[in-house]
């Protein structure tokens, strides 16, 4: 059925049709009306059996999640940036113990300094956790990877991180097509356990592993992450028969196959590029894009084969390692025949909008040869070499983040 | 003769009694009587007696130690003839102690019992010459019991007026037609229990004034203190530090006395005439020996015969006991004489001697945990009022009810005495105690205990104590036992030292018996095959039998399991093996490799192999599915002569 | 209080069992039917208190809930000497996540139940007192406020045993660990102002809270028991001493946990909705220094200088216990 409605509440929507059990719910921006959305329905009955639970802490979410689970109920819960890491103890716990758990991620920027606005530092920060996590880039994508995500993680025996957009998908209404119960029923089966806690058979899980056997233990996590590369086409292919659309999957690729330029990116952003290279294209520029669904487990060969022959790739990333320099490039040059040709793009941190206007940009640098091999979009060098001088002039300098903005003044601030 | 005894004991048992640290000593004694007056008032009878001997025995006295002399005997199988002098059974328990403390009509019921078994009696009896009488019977051996009941005279300068009496006449007066006349005033020369008992009874007689003359002071009169305490509470008047003498027809003088520095009473010249109509000597008795007069080679000292530790005289088949042997003179003493001497004349009767079981260790206060016992002050016996108690024979002291009797029962704090209160099978951190269930007490599983203690710092009768645990050097076997009990039962003992190092210290005693058959061993069956010994290891192999395991197949490994040699385990019909097992199988590897030899096990069951798994051992061990995979990895000689005696 | 001493036996109802007590009033620990749940076989030290006061409560509710009964676990001794894979010693369902947030794993697991329809299967929580007072705090009141249908049991050694006793907010002062050296003008654990988590628990007025120790057996099982009788969130907070970490003879674990009672130090009592319903009265009053004396924690009390001014605030602190929970009979 198709509605006009806001990313989140279509999240909630989808979830609810996933017949979820327990549900843990703690606000943080920009996540909250997701569950907020879940909590009316259950309060009003529209969602039962389920036990909506408001728990004190992110840490409790995960962690009730983990009992609920771990007791064979179909467990689910929603968070972002400070949130998920304030629940990461417990992010690795459910995956090490195999605990199927469904868990949005509203991506926003990790403070200090604080920021409520998107960027995908929270995400990649638990990227090696364990989980499955998926990008979606509309918000028809996302509701669909929830239903998609439920089935992929009981089957594994691995939880599922769904991650859009915060405010750019989370809070934009949209027109989306929403599945019916029945749909949804006939995709996704009833939660089958591998492991439950019932004292008619009793079994001890999450004991300590020793040195014998812990590398064994954690090799079959990997394994379950291979497997899922071959799942996660298969059943995005049956989902699109079952309902009509492509979601999901591993990559999207996006007039790539000629391509001399490929820009590689997750989440919202492939809208913008997607024009930008449309109008790229209609320059005459051979510049194509890859979107990559999946991102971990990290589809190496899918991407390899979509990078295909393009002489340079641009990955273009809504976070950073601190010191290094792009995560996602680092992952894109294991599966690039030239990493050299791998050029980063550091854009949209903390909410800063990402223009057509800069993106064709540093397209068009990087495929003239003139760009660094990592970029931050749009940095106001100016106020960083101030930034830098008052530190030199000066030993008790102050909070930077304060003098920066007092810096670059109210006016410029602003969001453009 | 529990009812008896129940009255008349003066029972030491309390005065050792645990309890009375804690508050008040058990009331064992008032607890014995209400059983012995239960079975009196129920009619309950003794066991059948073990089949007849074919020997007899002739009791002389129907006294105390006598009748339990003669129900010991009846119940080991002799038949037993006891002979009394006097007119009725009892002795000195009817002649000597007062109907208010003792009742004629329980006196007879107890006796009666005795009879019941087969024992027979003859009154009015008097053996003079016991080697005749027993010629005569015939009998096999004979116990004499006569008592003391000649009174000790003192010399007193009397008026030929005078009413001097001696206690032994007076109290068995009481038991015929005629009581004694004693007159208004009555003065008892003496300071024992007699004395109190015929200060008593002159009062109960209807004398208005009975004094008791003792020449030193309370506190070192012989009469217990609590006879003395009902006899002043009766109006039994006692004059201290005094002696009588001289008597008159109505009054006596008497001499103060003073206690000189080594506390003897030494006369002052000092004197006093006191009213009486009678005077009574309560100085002590004397044994009548003339029936012994005729035995050669008996041993008497000072009036009493001698005996020897099995209460036998220096002439066989002769045993004595009671008062008329060297030993404090109380019912208690003589009635335990009877006991041992019966058990000494079974053993002699049989050509044996009589061993007494070992005692046990005294389970002292230090040992109990009282934390456990609730707070139970002893229960008061109900006592007669004052004016029946002054004008009547009636008991004064009377019984326990049933509540109370079972109350005062219970306050028992079982001293090193498992009583099944469960608290080392809960208190175990490591389940390692098993409960066996009622009457059986518990085991300790020494695969899990870990020799922290807690069980026997918790257990109240303190039944359990720690003994280090022995680490021997392999194939060394089992030295001792390790298994022992405290006190309280018939286990046996741990050797003396000092307690080993807490963390050494794991096997500790067990409060169950532990049977031998429970000791299982692990016989061991071995068959060779050229240069290879194949070995049976069968049943369960843990803790109980894996010293005789290790001690055996340490014997084949030093033997076959060197320079090239194998053994091989065939473990086919081991049904479990726990740590202390597996141990064994270390020791007996390490033993091998350090002979150049090789073990091999052979032909796991499930769970074994599962153990082995999960103890890594089949890592250590070449494990192989059959024997003769085994044999044919050892060599190829050994394969072919296990095929040879196959088709054999 | 919870049971009736049964009077006129050799042992009252102090001892684990008593043969001339009637069947139903024998103690759970007493039967050879106890689960055992956490079975023999466990890596824990000699004489661990811990170890037998979890044998103790789950056995109890396992009795109370016909072993209808699933147990989530803090980390720390507990979880660490009774399973490390492939062993364990569990007869329940039985699941460890973290150190600090049982509590809600908890409350998963009964929320888990109450959808699926199965409210027969009760939910226990355990944890030491560091995961407990401290680390998982945060989880623990989330619990109590939300009144999820979880008993939550905090076995209190009063430190970080596990990781080499080190201080925890429920350490007692003056104790020593290996954070509070016994060194300098103030040896040992400062006088803090305490967390008294019982008292927390019922500001919360959740319908039942109890403490307990190793050394009263009955008493223990029968809050367990009461316990299971409520719906919602209840805590029981039950004393378990540690040889290794106070400094006693393994064999001394039952009669320290007893001293703590006796002298006042550790006030065992029970409350409903809030409000105390009850205490368990001292039988034998003892004087701190009986309870300090055997346990090398406090050694520094003793000798080289004798500390009675620490003592003497110690017995202050009992003193002010016995009188707020009227320990003594004679207490109104």
């Amino acid at each position: 059925m198709l509605k006009q409605t806001e990313g989140s509440h279509a999240v909630a929507e989808a979830v609810a049709l996933c017949r979820p059990e327990v549900i843990c719910a703690y606000p943080i921006s920009p996540q909250t009306h997701i569950v907020e959305g879940l909590g009316e329905m259950v309060k009003s009955g529209e969602l039962a059996p389920c036990e909506f639970i408001n728990v004190e802490s992110e840490f409790a979410a995960m962690s009730v999640a983990i009992g609920a689970s771990a007791a064979g109920a179909r467990a689910y819960t929603a968070t972002a940036s400070q949130g998920l890491l304030y629940m990461a103890e417990a992010v690795f716990n459910a995956a090490g113990m195999g605990l199927p758990i469904v868990m949005t991620v509203a991506n926003r920027a990790i403070g200090a300094p604080i920021n409520i606005w998107n960027d995908h530092t929270d995400s990649m920060s638990q990227r090696d956790c364990g989980w499955i996590q998926l990008f979606a880039e509309t918000n028809q994508e996302a509701l669909d990877l929830h239903i998609q995500a439920f089935r992929l993680a009981e089957e594994l025996s691995v939880p599922v991180m769904v991650c859009m957009d915060g405010f750019i998908l989370t809070h934009a209404y949209e027109r989306v097509d929403m599945p019916t119960q029945a749909q949804v029923d006939a995709y996704l089966p009833p939660f089958q356990p591998r492991q439950v806690l019932d004292p008619q058979e009793p079994v001890s899980m999450g004991a300590m592993v020793g040195p014998e056997a812990f590398t064994e233990v954690r090799y079959l996590a990997h394994v379950k992450q291979m497997q899922a590369l071959d799942l996660i086409p298969a059943w995005a292919e049956e989902f699109r028969q079952a309902f009509g659309r492509d979601s999901g999957g591993l990559i999207h690729a996006y007039r790539t196959e000629d391509a001399d330029t490929i820009v590689v990116a997750l989440g919202s952003v492939l809208g913008t590029i997607k024009d930008t290279v449309d109008a790229l294209r209609e320059q005459g520029h051979r510049v194509g894009v890859l979107g990559i669904t999946c991102f971990r487990p990290w589809p190496t060969a899918a991407i390899r084969q979509a990078l295909g022959n393009a002489k340079k790739v641009i990955v273009l990333e809504k976070a950073f390692g601190v010191g290094l320099g792009g995560i996602v490039s680092a992952n894109v040059r294991t599966s690039s025949g030239s990493p050299d040709s791998v050029y980063t793009v550091i854009a949209g941190l903390g909410g800063r909008p990402i223009t057509r206007d800069s993106l064709a940009r540093i397209f068009l640098e990087v495929e003239a040869g003139t760009a660094p091999a990592l970029t931050f979009l749009d940095l106001n060098r100016a106020a960083v070499d101030r930034a830098l001088a008052r530190e030199r002039e000066t030993r008790r300098s102050g909070p930077i983040a304060e003098a920066l903005l007092r810096d670059v003044g109210l006016v410029t601030a602003q969001l453009r | 003769m529990p009812a008896v005894m129940g009255r008349v004991c003066y029972h030491p048992c309390e005065g050792s009694c645990n309890r009375a640290q804690l508050d008040s000593a058990v009331g064992i004694n008032s607890v014995e009587r209400f059983l012995g007056d239960e079975a009196i008032k129920r009619g309950w009878a003794f066991d059948d007696p073990a089949p007849y001997s074919g020997k007899r025995v002739l009791v002389v006295g129907a006294g105390p130690s006598g009748l339990s002399a003669a129900y010991h005997l009846a119940r080991l199988g002799h038949a037993v003839t006891i002979r009394e002098a006097g007119p009725m059974a009892g002795g000195m328990m009817r002649f000597g102690i007062p109907s208010y403390r003792l009742p004629r009509d329980v006196l007879d019921a107890e006796v009666r019992r005795i009879l019941d078994l087969g024992v027979e009696l003859e009154l009015n009896a008097r053996v003079d010459d016991i080697l005749e009488a027993m010629a005569d019977g015939p009998f096999d051996a004979a116990f004499l019991a006569v008592g003391a009941h000649i009174a000790k005279r003192a010399y007193i300068p009397a008026n030929e007026a005078a009413k001097i009496l001696d206690a032994v006449q007076v109290l068995r007066g009481m038991e015929g037609e005629e009581k004694p006349l004693l007159g208004r005033r009555v003065v008892v020369y003496g300071g024992g229990n007699t004395a109190i008992d015929v200060a008593r009874t002159a009062k109960r007689l209807g004398a208005e004034e009975a004094m008791i003359v003792y020449r030193r002071t309370r506190e070192k009169m012989p009469a217990h203190d609590f006879e003395v305490q009902e006899a002043l509470e009766e109006g039994v008047l006692i004059k201290w530090l005094s002696t009588i003498k001289q008597a008159g027809e109505q009054s006596i003088t008497i001499e103060k006395m003073a206690l000189d520095e080594k506390g003897v009473p030494q006369p002052t010249g000092e004197f006093e005439t006191l009213e009486a109509d009678s005077v009574v000597l309560a100085l002590g008795q004397d044994v009548d020996l003339s029936l012994l007069s005729r035995v050669p080679d008996l041993e008497v000292t000072d009036g009493v015969v001698k005996v020897g530790p099995n209460m036998m005289t220096s002439h066989p088949g002769v045993f004595a006991g009671g008062d008329m042997v060297p030993a404090e003179r109380t019912v208690t003493v003589a009635i335990g004489h009877g006991k041992k001497a019966a058990r000494h004349i079974d053993a002699w009767l049989r050509g044996g001697a009589w061993q007494p079981g070992e005692k046990h260790e005294v389970a002292e206060f230090g040992k109990l945990n009282t934390w456990y016992y609730s707070d139970a002050s002893k229960t008061v016996r109900p006592v007669l009022d004052m004016q029946k108690r002054i004008t009547s024979f009636d008991e004064v002291v009377m019984a326990l009810d049933e509540g109370t009797a079972l109350f005062e029962a219970r306050r028992c704090l079982s001293c090193g005495n498992c009583f099944e209160c469960d608290n080392c099978y809960g208190v175990c951190p490591d389940n390692a105690v098993i409960k066996l269930g009622p009457g059986k007490r518990f085991r300790f599983n020494y695969d899990y205990c870990k020799g922290c203690g807690v069980c026997a710092a918790e257990c109240p009768c303190g039944a359990i104590r720690m003994v280090p645990e022995e680490i021997r050097p392999p194939g060394r076997a089992a030295a001792g036992p390790r298994i022992v009990r405290a006190a309280g039962g018939r286990g046996r003992h741990a050797p003396p030292g000092p307690r080993g190092r807490r963390r050494l210290s794991r096997a500790f005693s067990t409060i169950g018996p532990i049977q031998p058959s429970e000791r299982e061993k692990m016989a061991l069956q071995a068959r060779r095959y050229a240069n290879a010994l194949v070995v049976d290891v069968a049943g369960r192999l843990d803790q109980d039998n894996c010293d005789a395991f290790r001690a055996d197949l340490m014997v084949h490994v030093e033997q076959s399991a060197h320079d090239g040699g194998s053994v091989v385990l065939d473990l086919s019909g081991l049904e479990y093996v726990s740590s202390a097992g597996l141990r064994c199988f270390m020791l007996a590897y390490r033993q091998a490799k350090a002979q150049h030899g090789r073990i091999l096990v052979a032909a796991l069951q499930p769970m074994v192999a599962e153990i082995f798994e999960i103890s890594h051992f089949n890592l250590v061990f070449q494990v192989f599915p059959t024997v003769r995979e085994a044999l044919a990895a050892a060599s190829s000689d050994a394969a072919a002569s296990y095929d040879k005696a196959a088709v054999a | 209080m919870s049971f009736q001493p049964v009077k006129f036996y050799q042992t009252g109802t102090f001892t684990v069992g008593n043969r001339l007590l009637p069947d139903a009033e024998r103690s759970v620990q007493s039967t050879v039917r106890r689960h055992n749940s956490l079975n023999s076989g466990h890596r824990a030290c000699q004489g661990c208190g811990e170890a037998l006061g979890a044998r103790y409560a789950i056995d109890a509710a396992m009795e109370a809930t016909s072993g209808q009964l699933i147990a989530a676990n803090a980390t720390g001794c507990l979880e660490v000497f009774s399973t490390p894979y492939p062993e364990t010693s569990w007869q329940i369902p039985w699941v460890h996540s973290l150190f600090g947030n049982t509590a809600a794993v908890a409350t998963g697991i009964a929320a888990a139940m109450r959808v699926k329809g199965r409210s027969e299967v009760r939910v226990v929580a355990q944890g030491g007192d560091g995961g407990t007072t401290d680390i998982g705090f945060g989880c623990l009141s989330g619990m109590f406020e939300r009144n999820d249908d979880v008993l939550y049991i905090c076995y209190d050694n009063g430190g970080y045993m596990n990781t080499g006793v080190q201080r925890s907010s429920a350490t007692p002062p003056a104790a020593r660990t290996a954070t509070t050296m016994a060194v300098g003008p103030t040896p040992g654990n400062p006088f803090g102002q305490g967390k008294d988590l019982p008292a927390i628990a019922m500001a919360h007025n959740i319908p039942y809270v109890a403490t307990a120790t190793v050394s009263e057996l009955r008493d223990l099982e029968a809050k367990v028991r009461r316990a299971m009788e409520f719906r919602g969130a209840r805590y029981l907070h039950i004393l378990v001493p540690c040889p290794l970490g106070w400094g006693h003879d393994s064999a001394l674990t039952i009669r320290m946990a007893r001293l703590a009672h006796e002298s006042g130090i550790f006030p065992v009592f029970e409350a409903e909705s809030g409000e105390v319903t009850g205490a368990s009265k001292i039988r034998r009053q003892v004087p701190v220094e009986e309870y300090l004396r055997p346990q090398k924690r406090y050694a520094h009390l003793f000798s080289p200088k004798p500390r009675e001014d620490v003592i003497r605030r110690i017995q202050e602190a009992a003193d002010k216990n016995i009188r707020k929970y009227g320990l003594l009979e004679t207490t109104p």
